[in-house]
Parts: structure tokens; C-alpha cells; sequence
């Protein structure tokens, strides 16, 4: 996939009935947006149900008809696990007929009528003797329907423990990505796989002695055998294997083994059953002439095991209720399950007493209360009532393992982490939340690669691998990658641990001793010498106590974040791949606001089980990479890798670089250096940061996040962590330089590199001289130059030359000057300005009035061109003098712009269908003069503000529906600094705006409007918009001016 | 119907050479007859053949097309040959019929060529992220030109006013036929084990390296004297070679006596980490030969727990056990790691046993 296909969206005209934005009924934006509403009002679900599979789906449907508040918990990102996870998209038809027209509706939607492109299929979704299904159908309908009835839903989210109260079920633990919270209910139902969690309760582990597996072939000719015979040393259970016809595609077929399982873990079935698909592949075209040409398009997500016991466990504690297990092999199962589901409700009893949480129940465990600590929540959005709850988890629970280095997070670094570390002896486990390995690029499915340095010789080594093994075994690239991944995992003895959500970590001091994870319903300790946080959002480091920056420094939103659909056969309605919205999954609100949404923005044959979230933490590190770093090729001692981007923040920048035109978007394209430091967590040891959160500005994130030199930091973190486990040394004391040479006798390095002269050249006095020298005499590309410099070393060179200077050059200096706090040569700067204005306003915009990339991303020496940007950054510049003698100058052109129009209608498809360019055409203007007013506020600003905000296309865009976000984003981000600038200048409106931004559906704006709020009125009121309200009300306005401080975002 | 051509081309005088890059092969070369095939970007199959010098010393892949680059409803034909070495990367090209032309159909300069060798030669051009329908935007540029942000980029990859020309050759070359072209090598490799014997005797680090890869990702059939590669690897002062043979002794039989005899010299020449990345693949063993175990043996002198809780369930396969063995081991298991202990506690355990 190419980098214009994964920006590319547009609106998907898929599931007509439910899905389609813009012409969803109010009635059902409000299903996403109702657990998003704010403040709960109630203490306790009448019923958990633990699994999203369809015993669960039934049972909370049937509770919340008969009036029970019910929670869903579920741990899979989807629904549906026993058909959509295991990869079973094929049940006798046997019962269809009995099927109601709602059940029809789930199972046989219309809106996956234009995704058909088996003409063999029938309008009844039928395709011989079966029900064909598609996964994307079923994981939307599934959730679709829970919402409508009122169930609140938690995706990625397990049961790992139950309170009690006088030994009836109270309430719930649960775990997700952002930690441990207990949630009360008044009975609890398990319905999760294999009922695993009330098995392992009850001390009675499951034990599958075989499993099935299921994979789905592509290009199959006339694929209506039933069965193929297998040869016998492939491990097969019958040496036969069974196929299904899919109703997808004529060429699909799902092809499905049994093997033994006896006496192997549920992590080993799941390797085992892997290993046998890719011995399939292997002899794939040659098993059966059906299969000549196929190829494995997708691998199913988990067996379908088969327990040797299959009598469900006793619970000791009354209300906690178990579901019946019924295979699911053909349409009367389904019916089946249906009724044991309502009949297991039906028994469900309420006591109707007020339930405490006196005892935590685990699985080999029993904790008292009084060893539980409770907390609240920053949640302010959510609807479900939880609190956090903590105990001291390496005391207490009985389930330890111990390794030389515990990779947390298997994607894109962590997979080859986890080979590095293995290539050094150390022994070493991979832990991940999905079942395979690879995170954005086989779960997300963003398999090309955009900028990065391809020509690494381990980068090139690695792929030609995947790509080789996917060959060999006939599969996609992308199925290739996660069994390379595996394999290699594997076969140098590491091991690989699936379906575990990291929610916590184990400390001693300020020394992380291992990462508690949520496995299968268990609570589990991982300890290890050195953990690697390579989950990409730091939520490992964040568990252990580490600082971090997330986010811009002014409202920390994140960039714009993506769920790909699976691509199918033939074509779809509308663009497979979107953009959707910023989303802050350090909350588990927007979390599972954002899987929502894509939910019913997907198409119906599938999508891919994870968000694509392009930014989360950034670790604070003893070293942070800065953008003086990244664009001044800054040499370090102790560089792991380049990295190599233009600059990518994927919306408009909020940085003082930015607003002053010296860093737009696609500009700068740069390879720097990462250091060892930067991988390094400042003040916690025994933890190693790999992937994007290492310890780096936001502007430089924009330079290093690509994937493939993610792959190449990640493998070296590995031998440094195998490495610092061998020698017993701290990260911090760790000397790097003995590993740099091996691997730069292994070619991972340009010829030359450790020659390189230390640093950069910034603080040179001949350079800055020169820099200067050559500003001064006119050249305009050195103002970039010169701003960079330090300003202390920088100032007396620049004021010096001033003096002397002429023309063109002194204004060049005037604006170098200004950027550094100096109010020299101002005025020159004010003059070119009003010269330019002026120019721009009798003219008409000229061409480059609206943010045209291209032209951005062409500029030589990173020089502006064309008024629009020049009036920009001359606007920019007089803020960063901090001199507000111009003020009466800027009120002028502030009461003047307007937003030029409409959102931009944008000159091709490619940008018209990108979210962060939904921007009105003086979108960038606009920004500007706020941030010039934020740091010079002045009540003159306020007047023109307010009528800025009667302009049709500025205001209105706080946004309470969470359908609504997708192409307001932006313009609610304009919003909420024109908010922030007018309140800084003391206007009302400004207040009331931030207080409406209280309301609005991200985490990120409510935050950034309490803050600013609270800074301006020296009050905390938290998020509660009434309270906020009233105190506004009660103030007198104008208010008094409030200049913002901030340190320059490097 | 290109299949066909193509065919006939093969076995036809392949007629005037206008273009022949300099790295394509000089010398005299065989062309074998038993037919190859690798899977172009649409998933069909494309004829390639097996070229090699009369010795099979030197091996390379060939595949000659005739295809049309068409734009804009006007088709250019060009005819060419791609040279690939044994292990997939690209060596050269030879044109054929006529030059390559450009848009405004001139022929290829000797500037245009040199251009578009570079470009053959970058494995990771940036055209590898583009798709073809991608190049164009009529409305926009006209014919042979690229739009907005990818123009910049396709334009300098590419010899100027040849997009089209380019894009599909490097695409022809890179996306995914040098993998394919490796996996026939190494079929091509087990189905002839003289050449194989060749390859191994040739004993440079690229065919080392290749071999070893191939015993790695299991394409290439473990025989004996793959596994002498393999050891020879294992005690390469070339750190590139020696890190790929680690990754091969998994794959290694290492229940084989003289496997493990073998393994005793290179076994003492390595640090703790590479000894341990050994013990763990041989944790599985069911014997023990003498002189390796006495090796191991040594180290349980050393003082690391990890290491020691790798090398006591290895020593534990030994049917019998030196008295100062086991006398070490009780030690260990009063060691206060929990690690360790466990792995004393059950060596002792099976000796007992056994006793």
C-alpha cells in the first residue's frame, strides 16, 4: 500500500442502513455518543456479561429487553469472537429458516449486498448448503445492535477478577490498556471463550485436546470440493482437510484443519496451528488442482478449541452464572445458543441490596478489600461507572515468570526487539494484545513503506526475508510478515505470548521489575531484567511512573488516526482506507470512541482488528531529540540509527517553527541521528523505550515515526536490552559503543559515520558569523538558517550586523531579530507586513492563498513564496518579538479576514478526501493571529474577534456527536484558539466558548479548555461545564489580559 | 499472447542490441532448458531462464519480455532482457529491437541510460510506493507527467520525460522477483547437489551468506556440507557471517554425534550470550556427546545465573554424570535465584532417577 492510498478517504457510502455519515438519523449518532455523554448517574450494572462472542451478544440483548442495565466487556478490538475471530464465516444452513427477520438483518444485512461478488451466492446469503457470512457484517451488526438497546459496550477490555459481598457476586475487575479499574454489578455472567476466566476461578484450567484453525484461500478454481486429503506429516488430524465455499468471491474458499492439542498451552495451539498453515502453504498448489493457483489471503485470529472436559465449573460465588458452550456449526447452533442465552438470563437473580466490594476474587487468589486501593478516573466523557483500582500485584498474585529481557508490545519495534534480544542469547518474550505479531503493519494492514532510510542493510535484509517466507508458503506479504515474525520468534527459542493487555507494572524504587498483563482472564507478572516498552503509546513507561509529552504542547492533540478496512475481492462502495479523527487512547473513553466509529464506517467484508493511531506518549528520556537535532544532522556519539522523513505532523502545526513558516507540512526533508539517550527513560530504570515514544520533541516525532526505521531502532533495542541483561548494568550507566562497532562490521551503518564530528555546527562562531554574514547580504533562505542559532550566541552577531546593514538584509536581520524576542528593526518588519497586506487585499488572494502541499513541499532552501505565507509569518514574527507596538496594526488585519469561505474544496481527489485538510481558507491566517494575540493580548482584539466569529464558517464547531467529528475536527481546533486568544485578551465570548468546549466529545479539547480556564480565572472547576458557567457568569468582562508564557517547542 | 511472444523471443536471434548495461554478464553463459517460473506483479506467471557459466560457477536469471508501455491511448513497445544474479539482485539489462524513447519519442541518450542504471540499481526506489495509474493526471499535465506532491518525487527517480518507461522496467526488476529468483536458486540448489557443492567450495561471503540464509528460512535442505558452512560460520571473524550462521544452528541436527564434536572448538571460541543462544537451541537433546558435555562441564563455573539455568538442563541429557558435576549442581541449588534453584533442583531429580 502506497502512502497516497493510506491518506486517501473519502466518505463510504457503505451500510446504507446504519452506517453511512451524513445520513445517519439523529437517533442513531446518539448510539455511538450515549456511553460518551459525561457522567453516568448510577453506581451498578444489574449485569456484566464477560465475551462479546454470540452467547454474550444474546444474553445482553435479552437482559437490557427485560429492563437490566448491562455492561458488555469484551477483549478482542470486535465482536462475535466464536465466528469472527476464529475465522468461521460458514454455517450449515440447517435452522435458517427459522431464522427471525432481525436475526436475518444481523447475520444477512443488506448493506453488504454490494460486497457479493460470488455469483453462486444466493439472496439469501446462501451458497450451497451453507450461510456464507463476511466478518465485517457481523463485528458491525453485533455492536450496532448492543448500542441501539442501550448495552454499554467495552471493547479491548477482559475480566480478570470478581468482588464479593457475602459471597455474592459485587462488581467486576477489568483491564485495559490504560489500567485496571472495578466497575460494580449485581450478577455477572461469563460467556467469555471456553469460559476460561470462571474455569481458571475455579481452579480448573481448560485443557483442549485438539483445536481447528481455519484459513481463507483466494484464487481457488471452482472451489466446491468439500475435502481434500493431506499428506500425513503435516500433522493434520484425519489428513483431511475441510473447504468452504466463501460468498465473498467465486475464488474464496475457507479451508479448515483439526490437529492435536493435547497438553499444550493455548499460546502453543495457537504457534502449532501457524506452524501447520504455513506447511500448507508450502505444498498449497499442489494438494489439490482447486488450490493450484491459490494463495493464503488471511489467516483466522484463534483456534476453535475443543476441551477434554467440557462440564462447566462450579462457582462459589452466588449471581456469578456461566453460559453454555454450543459449537457453532450450523444455523440451528446459532438458534440454540440464542435460547440457552436467554434461559441463563432468565435465572439470573438481583439480591436488590446495596452491594459493597469486600473481597477480590482471582484466579489462585482471594484478596481483601483492605489490600485494594480505589481511585477516580479522568474520564470525563464516559458513561460507564468505573473507578481505578490497584493492588500490590507482585505479592499478591501467584502467577510470576521471569526473563532476561520482556518486550511489551510485538509491533512494528517490539517484533524486532524481540528478535535482537534473541540473536543475543538473552531469553526473551514477546508480549502482545493481538495474537500475531507485527502491530501497525499486519494489524493495522499499512504494509508500504514511506519515507524512512530503506537503503539499511538490516531493514533490506528483514523484508526480503518476510517477503521470501510469504512466497515459499504462498501467502500475502502481509500474512507472510506476521509468520516470519513468529517463526523467527520461535525458532531462536523466544516466546511469544498472544492475547495479553498490558494494565499495569511491578516496581521496586524506581526500578521496573516487570509488567503485569491481563492473559486470557489471569493476572500475570512478567518480570525481567530490562523491559522494552514498545507498545508505541508508552503506556508501559506510563504504568512504571515515567514523565511524557503527548501530543502538541498548547491542546496536546494527537494526529488524526485511521482503521483500514481488510481489502476484498472487488470493488467497494467507497475508498477502503479513512482517516477519521484525533483521538487521545491514553483514555479509555476515546479509545472506545474511536473503535466505535469505525465501526460503522467499515466496509462489510472486513477491517483490520487495530486502530492505526499515528501518536501517542513520548517518553521523557535523558537525552530528548529535538528538531535542531533532526534538521541540523546533529552527530552523536552514541546514534543507533537514521531516521529519515520530510516533516509529517499530518494536520497543521501549532509550533512557533510552524507559525513562523520555517516548518510546514512536508517540508524539511532531513536523515538525523537517534541516540542511545533518547531510548533511555530519565528517571526510571530496567525499562528501555522502542517504536515512537522514545524521548523526543512533538516537531521531531513528525521526522522519525516511519516504519522502517522504526524496525531497525526496534532490533537494536533488543541487543541492548540481551546485552545490558548479560552484563548486570543499568540503562543509564549502559556504554553503547562496543555494540556500535559489531554493527558497523554488519554494514548497519553509511560508510564514515563514527567519523563524523560530534554535534552539529549551531554553536560555531565562525558558522554563526557566516550564517548571519550571508543574511545580511540579502539571502533570503538564511533566515532559516539564522534562526536556528542559539539565541544568546546569536543576538549580539545579528544586532551588530543590523547596525551596518542595508535593504533587503536588514530587513532579513529585523525578522531574524524579532524571532529572538528583539524588538530592533520591528518596525521594518510591521512595514513589510502592512506593504504586503495591503498588496494581498487590493489584488485579491493570490494563488498560494490556501495551504497548497505542493507548493510547501517543492520550496527550495526552504524559502516562502507568495503573499499568503509571507503575511503569516510576518505576523508571527511580531508575536515572537513580544513587542505590542504593533497591536493596533494586527487588530486592523484581525478585523478585517474573515475565513476566506467554506471548507476548501481541494484541487484533486487525494487531498480533498484528507481530514486534516478540511480547513477554511484563511484557516492558517486565522491561526496566526491568535497565536500573536495569545502572547500580546490587548482589548482592542476583542471586537474583532467577535465578529470573526459571526463569520458562518468559524464558529458552531464544538461537537457532542461523535459521527459529527470526522470533518470538524479542525475546524473546532481554529475554534478553541480563537477561544483562547480572545479570552487572553480579556472577551467574554472567549470565556463562554472554552466553557462550551467542556462539552465537546475529545478528551484533548475539554482538557485544553479546563486548563485554559483555569489558568485565566486561577480557578480549578476540573470539567464541570455548569460549575465553569456560573463562575463566568459572575465575572465582569472585560476581563484583564492574560499573555500566554510558553517555552519554544523544539 | 505476451507469453507467447515472449517464447518465441527466447529461442529466437535475439536481433540488434541497442542498450547492454556494463554490469550485465560478459562472459560466455549456458542456458539451461528446464523451465522456471516467478509470478509478475498481477500474479501471473512469467517465464524466466537459468543462465550459467560452463563450470556453474556463476549463475544468473534472465528473462526476456516484450511489453508496450501505453499512455494516453499511444502504446511504445520495448523489448528488453533483465539480468538477475543467483541470489535475485539485479545485474543488468540489454535492449532490444529498437531504443528506448521518450515522450516526445526521442531515442535514450547515453545521459538517459546512465539515469536509468541508477535507478535499476536502487532496490528501494521511491517507485516502489506507486502504483501505475498514479503517474498520470491527463487533465492536469498532459501525457507522461505525474501531479502534485508525487511529481517531485516519481520525476527524480526517473529519467526525465520516461516515467512511464521507467516505472514499469524497476517494477519489472524489484517487486518481489528477486525474492522469487533467490527461492528458485536454492530449488534450483537442492535439485543439484554438484552445484551446491560448488557453491559451498566457492567458500566467498556472498555465497556463504546465501547458503546459510537458505539453511535458515528452511529453503535449502540441511546436508553434510551445508553443516560444514554452517560451523565454518559459526567461527568467522566476519561478524556479518557469523551472525547469520547463529541463526542457522536451530536448524541444525544437532542430536548428531559428529555434529556435536564439532561444535566443541567453536563452542569454547564464544562469548556467554552466543554460548547461550547455543544452549538454548540444544535444550531439547537427547544425548550428549562426551567431549561436549566435558566443554560444557567447564562452565559451570561461571558466574551467571541465566547461563547456568541454560547449560544445567543441557548437561542433564548426559546418561552419565561426573561426580564433580553433580557436586557443583547441589551447590546451585541453594544459589537464592529462583531461576537456578529450579534448574539444580530438576537436574538432580533426573539423575536421581536415573540412578
Amino acid at each position: 500500500m502506497n502512502r497516497r492510498k493510506f491518506l486517501n478517504l473519502s466518505i463510504p457510502a457503505t451500510g446504507a442502513i446504519m452506517m453511512a455519515p451524513g445520513l445517519l438519523a439523529a437517533g442513531a449518532r446518539a448510539e455511538i455518543n450515549r456511553q460518551f455523554s459525561g457522567s453516568p448517574g448510577f453506581e451498578t450494572y444489574d449485569l456484566l456479561v464477560n465475551g462479546g462472542g454470540l452467547a454474550g451478544y444474546f444474553a445482553a440483548m435479552d437482559a437490557a429487553k427485560s429492563g437490566k442495565r448491562v455492561l458488555l466487556v469484551e477483549r478482542r478490538s470486535a465482536l462475535g469472537f466464536d465466528l469472527t475471530a476464529k475465522g468461521r464465516f460458514y454455517l450449515g444452513k440447517a435452522g435458517l429458516d427459522r431464522f427471525s427477520p432481525q436475526l436475518k438483518q444481523l447475520f444477512i444485512p443488506e448493506g453488504e449486498k454490494p460486497e457479493i461478488h460470488n455469483k453462486n451466492a444466493g439472496a439469501d446469503g446462501t451458497i450451497g448448503d451453507e450461510l456464507g457470512l463476511l466478518a465485517g457484517s457481523l463485528k458491525k451488526g453485533l455492536l450496532r445492535n448492543l448500542l441501539v438497546n442501550r448495552i454499554d459496550v467495552l471493547l479491548m477490555t477482559d475480566v480478570c477478577g470478581l468482588f464479593s459481598d457475602g459471597g455474592s457476586v459485587s462488581g467486576a475487575l477489568l483491564a485495559t490498556k490504560q489500567g485496571t479499574y472495578s466497575v460494580r454489578c449485581s450478577s455477572f455472567l461469563d460467556a467469555s471463550d471456553i469460559r476460561s476466566f470462571s474455569r481458571n476461578l475455579a481452579g480448573a484450567e481448560p485443557s483442549p485436546v485438539s483445536a481447528s484453525y481455519v484459513l481463507e484461500i483466494w484464487k481457488a478454481r471452482n472451489p466446491i470440493k468439500k475435502q481434500v486429503e493431506m499428506p500425513e506429516d503435516l500433522g493434520i488430524l484425519d489428513n483431511k482437510i475441510q473447504l468452504h465455499p466463501g460468498k465473498h468471491a467465486d475464488h474464496q474458499v475457507f479451508l479448515e484443519f483439526s490437529f492435536n492439542a493435547e497438553g499444550a498451552s493455548i499460546d502453543n495451539i495457537e504457534h502449532k496451528a501457524r506452524r501447520i498453515a504455513e506447511k500448507i502453504g508450502n505444498s498449497l498448489r499442489s494438494l489439490d488442482a482447486t488450490l493450484s493457483k491459490a494463495i493464503i489471503q488471511q489467516l483466522s485470529w484463534e483456534c476453535t478449541y475443543n476441551l477434554a472436559d467440557k462440564k462447566l465449573p462450579v462457582s462459589k460465588l452466588k449471581s456469578h452464572y456461566i453460559s453454555e458452550e454450543i459449537p457453532l456449526r450450523t444455523c440451528a447452533d446459532i438458534l440454540k445458543t440464542k435460547e440457552a442465552a436467554e434461559k441463563a438470563v432468565k435465572s439470573v437473580k438481583n439480591s436488590g441490596k446495596n452491594l459493597t466490594l469486600t473481597q477480590l476474587h482471582l484466579p489462585g487468589a482471594i484478596v481483601t478489600i483492605e489490600d485494594v486501593s480505589f481511585g477516580r478516573i479522568d474520564e470525563p466523557g464516559l458513561s460507564v461507572p468505573l473507578q481505578s483500582c490497584s493492588l500490590d500485584w507482585k505479592s499478591l498474585l501467584p502467577n510470576k515468570s521471569a526473563h532476561q529481557v520482556v518486550v511489551v508490545g510485538g509491533g512494528t519495534a517490539g517484533s524486532m526487539a524481540t528478535l535482537g534480544a534473541l540473536e543475543k542469547g538473552a531469553r526473551t518474550i514477546v508480549v502482545d494484545y493481538f495474537n500475531e505479531l507485527g502491530g501497525s503493519k499486519t494489524m493495522c494492514g499499512v504494509m508500504g513503506y514511506y519515507h524512512g532510510c530503506k537503503d539499511q542493510k538490516y531493514f533490506k535484509q528483514q523484508d526480503a526475508e518476510a517477503n521470501q517466507l510469504a512466497i515459499a508458503a504462498n501467502m500475502t506479504k502481509k500474512i507472510g510478515r506476521m509468520q516470519y515474525l513468529r517463526t523467527r520468534t520461535l525458532d531462536r527459542n523466544g516466546a511469544f505470548m498472544g492475547r495479553a493487555i498490558l494494565c499495569g507494572a511491578v516496581k521496586e524504587g524506581n526500578t521496573l521489575k516487570g509488567a503485569l498483563v491481563c492473559h486470557d482472564g489471569q493476572l500475570k507478572v512478567i518480570a525481567g531484567d530490562v523491559l522494552i516498552d514498545a507498545t508505541g503509546d508508552g503506556d508501559l513507561a506510563d504504568f512504571a511512573g515515567a514523565e511524557f509529552n503527548i501530543g502538541d504542547s498548547r491542546t496536546h492533540k494527537t494526529q488524526n488516526y485511521s482503521q483500514w478496512d481488510i481489502r476484498g475481492a472487488g470493488p467497494t462502495p467507497s475508498n477502503p482506507t479513512r482517516d477519521y479523527d484525533i483521538l487521545n487512547t491514553t483514555r479509555i473513553g476515546e479509545l472506545q470512541r474511536g473503535l466505535f466509529l469505525s465501526h460503522y464506517e467499515a466496509h462489510f467484508y472486513d477491517f483490520h482488528p487495530m486502530l492505526a493511531v499515528r501518536e501517542s506518549r513520548r517518553i521523557k528520556g535523558v537525552y530528548q531529540l529535538d528538531f535542531l537535532d533532526a534538521v541540523e544532522g546533529t552527530h552523536f556519539v552514541d546514534a543507533l540509527i537514521q531516521a529519515s522523513s520530510d516533516f509529517d505532523p499530518h494536520y497543521v502545526g501549532v509550533s512557533e517553527f510552524t507559525r513562523c513558516g520555517f516548518l510546514l507540512p512536508h517540508s524539511n526533508e532531513v536523515v538525523l541521528e537517534i541516540p542511545y539517550r533518547s531510548i533511555v527513560p530519565e528517571k526510571i530504570d530496567g525499562l528501555l523505550i522502542s517504536g515512537r515514544g522514545f524521548s523526543q520533541s512533538q516537531n521531531t516525532l513528525q521526522f522519525t515515526r516511519m516504519t522502517a526505521d522504526l524496525i531497525v531502532l526496534g532490533y537494536l533495542t533488543g541487543q541492548i536490552a540481551a546485552d545490558l541483561s548479560w552484563k548486570g548494568t543499568r540503562p543509564r550507566d549502559y556504554d553503547v559503543a562496543p555494540l556500535q562497532k559489531e554493527w558497523d562490521a554488519l554494514g548497519y551503518y553509511p560508510e564514515g559515520f563514527f567519523n563524523k564530528k560530534k554535534g552539529n555546527s549551531l554553536h560555531d562562531k565562525l558558522e554563526i558569523a557566516r550564517r548571519v554574514e550571508e543574511l545580511s547580504s540579502g539571502k533570503r533562505e538564511y533566515l532559516y538558517e539564522v534562526i536556528k542559532l542559539p539565541s544568546e550566541a546569536a543576538l549580539p552577531v545579528i544586532k551588530s550586523a543590523f547596525s551596518s546593514a542595508s535593504d533587503t538584509g536588514k530587513l532579513l536581520l529585523a525578522k531574524s531579530l524579532a524571532w529572538f524576542g528583539d524588538t530592533t528593526g520591528n518596525e521594518l518588519v510591521a512595514d513589510e507586513l502592512e506593504k504586503l497586506y495591503h498588496e494581498e487585499a487590493v489584488k485579491g488572494y493570490p494563488a498560494d492563498f490556501v495551504d497548497n502541499y505542493d507548493l510547501i513541499r517543492g520550496r527550495e532552501h526552504n524559502v516562502l513564496e507568495g503573499h499568503y505565507w509571507r503575511i503569516n509569518q510576518n505576523i508571527g514574527l511580531l508575536a515572537m518579538s513580544g513587542n505590542p507596538r504593533f497591536n493596533e496594526l494586527i487588530a486592523r488585519i484581525l478585523i478585517n479576514t474573515t475565513s476566506g469561505g467554506a471548507i476548501m474544496t481541494r484541487e484533486n481527489e487525494y487531498f480533498n478526501g484528507r481530514i486534516d485538510l478540511k480547513l477554511v481558507p484563511f484557516h492558517n491566517r486565522i491561526l496566526n493571529l491568535c497565536f500573536y494575540v495569545e502572547r500580546l493580548p490587548d482589548h482592542r482584539f476583542i471586537n474583532p474577534f467577535l465578529k470573526l466569529l459571526k463569520d458562518e464558517h468559524i464558529g458552531g464547531f464544538v461537537t457532542k456527536d461523535a459521527e459529527k467529528t470526522r470533518w470538524r475536527v479542525y475546524g473546532g481546533d481554529l475554534e478553541l484558539f480563537i477561544a483562547a486568544a480572545l479570552a487572553r485578551s480579556g472577551g467574554q465570548k472567549g470565556y463562554e466558548l472554552l466553557g462550551d468546549y467542556l462539552g465537546d466529545i475529545h478528551y484533548d479539547f475539554k482538557l485544553f479548555a479546563s486548563r485554559e480556564l483555569s489558568q485565566l480565572t486561577a480557578k480549578d472547576l476540573g470539567y464541570d461545564e455548569k460549575k465553569w458557567k456560573a463562575h463566568i457568569g459572575g465575572l465582569s468582562f472585560p476581563q484583564p489580559i492574560v499573555e500566554l508564557r510558553k517555552k519554544l517547542d523544539v | 499472447m505476451l507469453l507467447l511472444v515472449a517464447a518465441f523471443l527466447l529461442f529466437a536471434d535475439p536481433g540488434q542490441v541497442f542498450y547492454r548495461s556494463k554490469t550485465a554478464p560478459s562472459e560466455r553463459l549456458i542456458r539451461h532448458t528446464e523451465r522456471y517460473q516467478i509470478n509478475n506483479d498481477k500474479g501471473e506467471s512469467a517465464d524466466v531462464e537459468l543462465l550459467s557459466d560452463a563450470a556453474t560457477r556463476s549463475i544468473y536469471w534472465y528473462r526476456r519480455l516484450f511489453t508496450e508501455v501505453c499512455l494516453t491511448g499511444e502504446c511504445r513497445p520495448i523489448d528488453i532482457g533483465i539480468y538477475w544474479t543467483f541470489d535475485g539482485k539485479y545485474q543488468g539489462v540489454e535492449v532490444f529491437g529498437e531504443n528506448l524513447t521518450k515522450t516526445d519519442h526521442s531515442d535514450f541518450s547515453d545521459f538517459d541510460y546512465r539515469k536509468l542504471e541508477s535507478v535499476m540499481r536502487d532496490e528501494w526506489s521511491p517507485l516502489r510506493e506507486f502504483e501505475f495509474d498514479e503517474l498520470v493526471d491527463e487533465k492536469k499535465e498532459g501525457v507522461d507527467a505525474t501531479t502534485g506532491a508525487t511529481k517531485k518525487v516519481i520525476s527524480d527517480a526517473s529519467v526525465k520525460d520516461a516515467v512511464y518507461t521507467t516505472y514499469t522496467m524497476w517494477h519489472l526488476t524489484h517487486v518481489g522477483e528477486g525474492e522469487q529468483l533467490a527461492l528458485l536458486t536454492y530449488r534450483y540448489l537442492n535439485e543439484n547437489p554438484e552445484v551446491l557443492s560448488a557453491f559451498v567450495e566457492d567458500d566467498t561471503h556472498r555465497y556463504l551468506s546465501f547458503l546459510i540464509d537458505g539453511i535458515t528460512s528452511g529453503s535449502l535442505a540441511v546436508s553434510p556440507g551445508l553443516v560444514s558452512v554452517i560451523l565454518k560460520g559459526l567461527i568467522q571473524p566476519d561478524v556479518s557471517l557469523k551472525s547469520s550462521a547463529f541463526k542457522a544452528i536451530g536448524i541444525l541436527p544437532l542430536e548428531s554425534s559428529e555434529i556435536q564434536a564439532g561444535l566443541v572448538s567453536v563452542y569454547k571460541q564464544w562469548a556467554i550470550p552466543d554460548k547461550n543462544r547455543f544452549l538454548q537451541s540444544a535444550s531439547s537433546l537427547r544425548m550428549l556427546h562426551k567431549k561436549l558435555y566435558e566443554t560444557l562441564a567447564a562452565d559451570l563455573e561461571q558466574n551467571n545465573a541465566w547461563f547456568l539455568s541454560s547449560l544445567i538442563p543441557v548437561l542433564a541429557v548426559a546418561k552419565v554424570q561426573a561426580p564433580e558435576v553433580i557436586e557443583k549442581i547441589k551447590k546451585l541449588e541453594k544459589s537464592g535465584n529462583a531461576q537456578l534453584e529450579n534448574a539444580a533442583r530438576k537436574f538432580l531429580e533426573v539423575t536421581r532417577s536415573a540412578q
